[in-house]
């Protein structure tokens, strides 16, 4: 009798662990972007043990700017990226001593961007929240609560903080277990691109380090703490700083000062010589002002895994999640063309894949665009004969580079037909419309324009969907012949 | 935050043990593991030394106190009790008439009434001169002010020793049941100092006398399963009435009267109806807390509330509220002062006069009943607006005794039924507006409002603002609203299930395992989730700002 | 035993002095009660009831008042 009853009791506690696990991971908020820390820090406890040797660590300009899927791919490098937005010092190198316990990380490239600032509780909380509970989680509380006044318990019990969500629970939060398939290996790709800056105004080069800065404090008991468990583990510390405005020269100064004296490598990239040496371009590179896109991406990872090549011998792995690699690898090429703002970027890309393009101007193509772009158009399979499209309204139908229809009308045109695999599509053009012509409808999907121009749908005949669509216009404020994709499109959902 | 509010301005001291911290969970976690572990015999002790340390958590500063009102009792009780003892040896021993006896016996009362009258100014003493300093405060300094004196007495420098209103109630208890003889004495302090500092009920009662309380604790304490999961489950409900039902109606009842410039009359009489609501959850929420709390220790502790919406009649209410206070003052104050010679007298001046019934009635009553009204409303709080509540009651009562059979007679005469359900909802409705009435006087917390908010209710209705958004702009958003309101009801139907006799755990006890089981993880994750506590979330800091 | 029961009458007439349930746990009579049937009893057989006789036990039936007002003539 009594056994049972103790049976019964220890049954009822495990199945109140099991539901409060449950629980306490749905009333954790989600962050409300995409670019959902939730999904980094959990997948880093998802990871296979001893299969990463890259830490990937600091702020969102890791996060966009270095792509551990292309460190995989093209050069055998095993890394995950655990940088979130604005991450506190403290957070980066709580994340350090995880990962290195799961795996026996040999590098660790750390973005030092935080280090001069102090950062609100809640950019530790995304962190901290969610990951799991530990000595290394406590310790990093306690140093916190040498610098201001929290509540420990709700960091070892997150619930206490989260309950409060009850009212804004949305079908997301029971969604956690999936992962985010825009985040892979910590690293997430964007296709926006700004133009914003110029190359010179990354450059600190020539900069007066005229402001005083100082490292917060807490910051600098981290780093030592960093350097301190770096050191005794075997594990390289590099600093990395990708081209960011708001880094000063005073900034850059201090940290290469600290770095000298801890015998760490520091690579910062806001000099014209590393810039340069990367490749990095204003105008193409960024998705905004601070953040590298799909493109500048690429580039910076190239040269961050050519270093590690030169100068470290780490193994060569294979790829392990052949299904995440795909969806990258998919959503790699998609992001490429959301980031082409020259017509030959495009081309280039349509000329690399298997697709379908549809074509359908609304408004007069013939007022803007030149002999250049006319001749890149056509060098796909188009046949664009500027004099006749005086006025007119225009829609094609290219299958790769066969031309399958071409129409020029003075009056609207509405083309339906379907595509080499059968589904049918409608595109509209005309020229007296207001900015938007009829929405197109392409294998179920409706594509709305924004701006009037040369309105372009690629189709992907191998993942049979849109993988772009656009317009090719004449962007009076930049002065020049632009690609221009909706925003919606850009941003992830 | 999580304060039992019951006495606030006695328990507002209070910072680290309150019920609803973390740490008084893993306090009593690990008290109940040590109680257990402990052989049966030394387990009293394990609850004397888990109090002390309860209380010397709360506050080392406030041990003086309650060792000088608990140990000068208990010598008090043990020099009466040896009084009376001695007398009684006397007589037995020796030959007496009844004159002799009644001689002996007064001389023995007589000695202990002096040393009764002195405990009593001692401890009587010091609760008022902290109660009533607090309060000077303010007033002391602007008449040192007005002298030229800057005076900056702060309320902040007096010690208020932790549930000092439920200990010296209870030792003072303790003191008059040995003089009347109703209880022998303690001959343990260890004994008398666990009955009168033990945890469960040194913050918010209930008051419990030496014979009940007292006893119960030198019983044997042996683990009984269905008793400890019983008393968890009470702990449960305790805490989903405290944190969910009365912690979240609390912030639109405050949020009402101190936006009370945006409150329409309908917004107040939501707030006034919802403060009934609100009181209740409570403190009879925390009462459960003690009581499940407790009883997982195998010690009971009196029922302080006993459906007090169901009573018909102001003063069968007051049997059924907070039941341990108002038989204290009925035991303590209220029969004393009624068996004094003065009442006596005045009761033979009313006979002789042949005056009617219900004039010597009420004459016989009104010092009794103003006498301890007006202290039972000082009890609860120092200041005007208690004073104002005390009067108050003693008013209601005071007609309801005078006019009550002159009432009686005419719902006869109009031929009004009384026995019938409808009359009885009626009666119940009306004691509850009663009861409210009170409530409006203290809770806004300065006389002025209350009048303004009555004010305002008549002459500024606006019945339309309960309809548009105007409920969810004093602090709780419209999902925080409708929670409270569902909470409120599902806390009525449990009440009317219990008023009809089903003993809820008892019921759900009988069902299979699984439905059992989902009910008290839903119950528990009820509490979790919708449980006023903790941090609040701040959803502008969470938002990712990747650009 | 007669005297005492409309001694009782007189404090209170309408109260059934003979029913089964306990007159004072039971709350048949309240305190308000008590006091007229203190000084009643009082007056009708020239006794005083301290506080220390003002317990359930005496004041649950008639029986038990009588009892107490016996012990309390002695």
């Amino acid at each position: 009798m009594k056994s049972k009853r103790l049976f019964k009791a220890i049954a009822f506690a495990c199945v109140f662990v099991l539901v409060f696990n449950v629980v306490d991971k749905v009333m954790k908020a989600k962050l409300t972007s995409d670019t959902s820390a939730t999904y980094v820090i959990s997948g880093m406890y998802d990871t296979k043990k001893n299969s990463i040797d890259v830490c990937i660590v600091g702020t969102s300009q890791q996060v966009y700017g270095l792509s551990a899927m292309r460190m995989l791919d093209k050069y055998g490098i095993s890394a995950y990226s655990c940088a979130t937005g604005d991450q506190p010092v403290l957070a980066s190198m709580f994340l350090i001593k995880e990962l290195d316990k799961r795996h026996d990380i040999k590098v660790v490239f750390f973005d030092p961007g935080m280090m001069f600032s102090e950062i609100e509780e809640a950019k530790y909380r995304t962190v901290l929240d969610q990951s799991k509970l530990s000595k290394n989680k406590m310790d990093a509380v306690n140093i916190m609560r040498k610098y201001r006044k929290l509540n420990r318990w709700t960091y070892v019990l997150p619930i206490m903080k989260y309950h409060t969500r009850w009212g804004d629970i949305n079908e997301k939060d029971f969604r956690y277990k999936e992962m985010n398939d825009k985040v892979f290996r910590g690293s997430i790709m964007h296709g926006a691109v700004t133009r914003v800056h110029t190359d010179e105004d990354f450059q600190i080069d020539n900069d007066d380090p005229d402001e005083k800065v100082t490292i917060n404090k807490e910051a600098l008991e981290c780093l030592d703490e960093m350097v301190r468990y770096c050191n005794e583990n075997n594990i390289t510390l590099i600093f990395t700083k990708s081209p960011k405005p708001s880094w000063t020269k005073a900034m850059s100064l201090e940290c290469q000062r600290y770095a000298y004296e801890n015998n760490i490598t520091f690579l910062d990239f806001n000099y014209k010589k590393l810039y340069d040496a990367v490749g990095f371009d204003a105008a193409h590179d960024f998705m905004n002002a601070d953040h590298l896109n799909v493109r500048g991406c690429d580039k910076y990872t190239d040269y961050i895994s050519n270093y590690i090549l030169k100068n470290y011998d780490l193994d060569k792995r294979e790829v392990d999640d052949k299904e995440m690699m795909d969806t990258y690898l998919n959503q790699h090429v998609q992001k490429y063309f959301q980031s082409s703002i020259d017509i030959d970027q495009f081309t280039q890309m349509y000329q690399d894949g298997d697709y379908e393009m549809l074509v359908s101007s609304s408004g007069d193509i013939s007022s803007f665009l030149d002999e250049n772009s006319i001749n890149e158009l056509n060098s796909i399979g188009l046949n664009i004969n500027i004099d006749k499209l005086k006025g007119m309204n225009y829609v094609a139908h290219l299958d790769g580079n066969e031309l399958v229809y071409e129409e020029s009308s003075d009056s609207a045109i509405k083309y339906s037909d379907k595509l080499s695999n059968g589904k049918s599509f409608t595109i509209y053009s005309d020229i007296k419309e207001a900015v938007d012509t009829d929405p197109a409808q392409v294998a179920g999907e409706t594509i709305k324009y924004k701006k009037k121009g040369m309105n372009v749908i690629i189709y992907d005949k191998q993942n049979k969907s849109v993988i772009d669509y656009f317009t090719i216009w004449y962007d009076s404020e930049l002065k020049r012949i632009d690609i221009y994709h909706d925003p919606d499109l850009l941003s992830l959902k | 935050m999580g304060q039992c509010r019951q006495t606030l301005p006695l328990t507002w001291e209070i910072k680290d043990m309150t019920f609803v911290e973390l740490n008084f969970l893993i306090f009593i976690a690990a008290t109940i593991l040590v109680f257990y572990i402990c052989p049966v015999k030394f387990r009293w002790l394990v609850l004397l030394a888990s109090s002390i340390a309860f209380y010397g958590i709360a506050g080392i500063k406030f041990f003086p106190f309650i060792f000088v009102t608990s140990f000068s009792v208990f010598l008090a009780g043990r020099g009466m009790g040896h009084i009376y003892e001695k007398t009684e040896n006397t007589i037995a021993e020796g030959e007496f008439d009844r004159k002799e006896k009644k001689a002996l016996k007064d001389a023995a009362k007589k000695k202990c009434k002096k040393i009764l009258v002195l405990l009593l100014i001692l401890n009587v003493g010091i609760l008022a001169v902290i109660k009533f300093t607090k309060f000077a405060v303010g007033p002391l300094n602007s008449i040192f002010g007005k002298f030229g004196v800057e005076t900056h007495f702060n309320a902040a420098w007096i010690i208020v020793p932790l549930g000092i209103s439920y200990y010296t109630f209870s030792s003072l208890s303790y003191l008059l049941d040995v003089y009347w003889k109703r209880v022998s004495y303690e001959k343990n302090y260890a004994r008398f100092l666990l009955y009168a500092i033990y945890f469960p009920h040194i913050l918010q009662g209930p008051i419990e006398r030496y014979g009940r309380l007292g006893q119960r604790l030198k019983q044997e304490l042996r683990f009984d399963y269905d008793r400890f999961c019983k008393g968890m489950q009470l702990i449960v409900w305790g805490f989903f009435k405290k944190l969910v039902i009365a912690d979240r109606l609390d912030i639109f009842i405050s949020g009402v009267y101190s936006d009370y410039k945006h409150a329409s009359g309908a917004i107040f009489l939501v707030a006034f109806f919802l403060d009934i609501v609100y009181i209740y959850a409570d403190f009879s929420g925390c009462m459960d807390i003690a009581r499940g709390v407790s009883q997982m220790f195998g010690v009971e502790l009196d029922l302080n509330f006993d459906h007090p919406f169901s009573a018909k009649s102001v003063t069968e209410f007051w049997r059924k509220w907070h039941m341990s206070l108002g038989g204290w003052f009925k035991d303590y104050v209220y029969y004393p002062i009624s068996t004094s010679d003065l009442v006596k007298n005045i009761g033979k001046f009313c006979k002789k006069k042949e005056l009617p019934d219900f004039l010597a009635r009420s004459l016989v009553t009104v010092i009794p009943v103003t006498v301890t009204w007006v202290l039972t409303g000082l009890w609860h709080g120092t200041g005007k607006t208690y004073l104002a509540w005390g009067i108050y009651y003693a008013f209601m009562i005071f007609m309801s005794v005078t006019f009550g059979d002159s009432m009686k007679a005419l719902g006869n005469k109009l031929k009004i039924k009384t026995d019938t359900w409808s009359f009885g909802v009626f009666q119940m409705v009306r004691t509850t507006c009663i009861f409210g009435i009170g409530r409006l006087l203290t809770r806004p917390g300065e006389l002025w409002l209350t009048k303004y908010a009555v004010i305002k209710t008549f002459t500024n209705f606006k019945p339309w603002t309960l309809f548009d958004d105007t409920l969810y702009q004093f602090g709780l958003d419209d999902k925080g609203f409708r929670l409270a309101i569902v909470a409120v009801l599902v806390f009525g139907l449990i009440s009317i299930l219990q008023l009809r006799g089903v003993s809820i755990r008892d019921s759900i006890g009988r069902q299979n395992i699984v439905f059992r089981w989902a009910f008290y993880l839903l119950a528990i994750f009820a509490v979790i989730i919708f449980g006023i506590y903790g941090p609040a979330y701040d959803a502008a800091s969470f938002v990712y700002m990747a650009y | 035993m007669e005297e005492l029961l409309e001694a009782l009458k007189r404090a209170n007439s309408k109260v059934d002095w003979m029913t089964d349930k306990k007159l004072y746990t039971d709350k048949v009579i309240d305190s308000i009660d008590m006091t007229s049937i203190l000084a009643e009893l009082e007056e009708t057989f020239d006794i005083e009831i301290d506080m220390e006789y003002i317990i359930p036990d005496n004041f649950d039936s008639v029986d038990a008042m009588w009892k107490m007002v016996q012990e309390l003539m002695d």
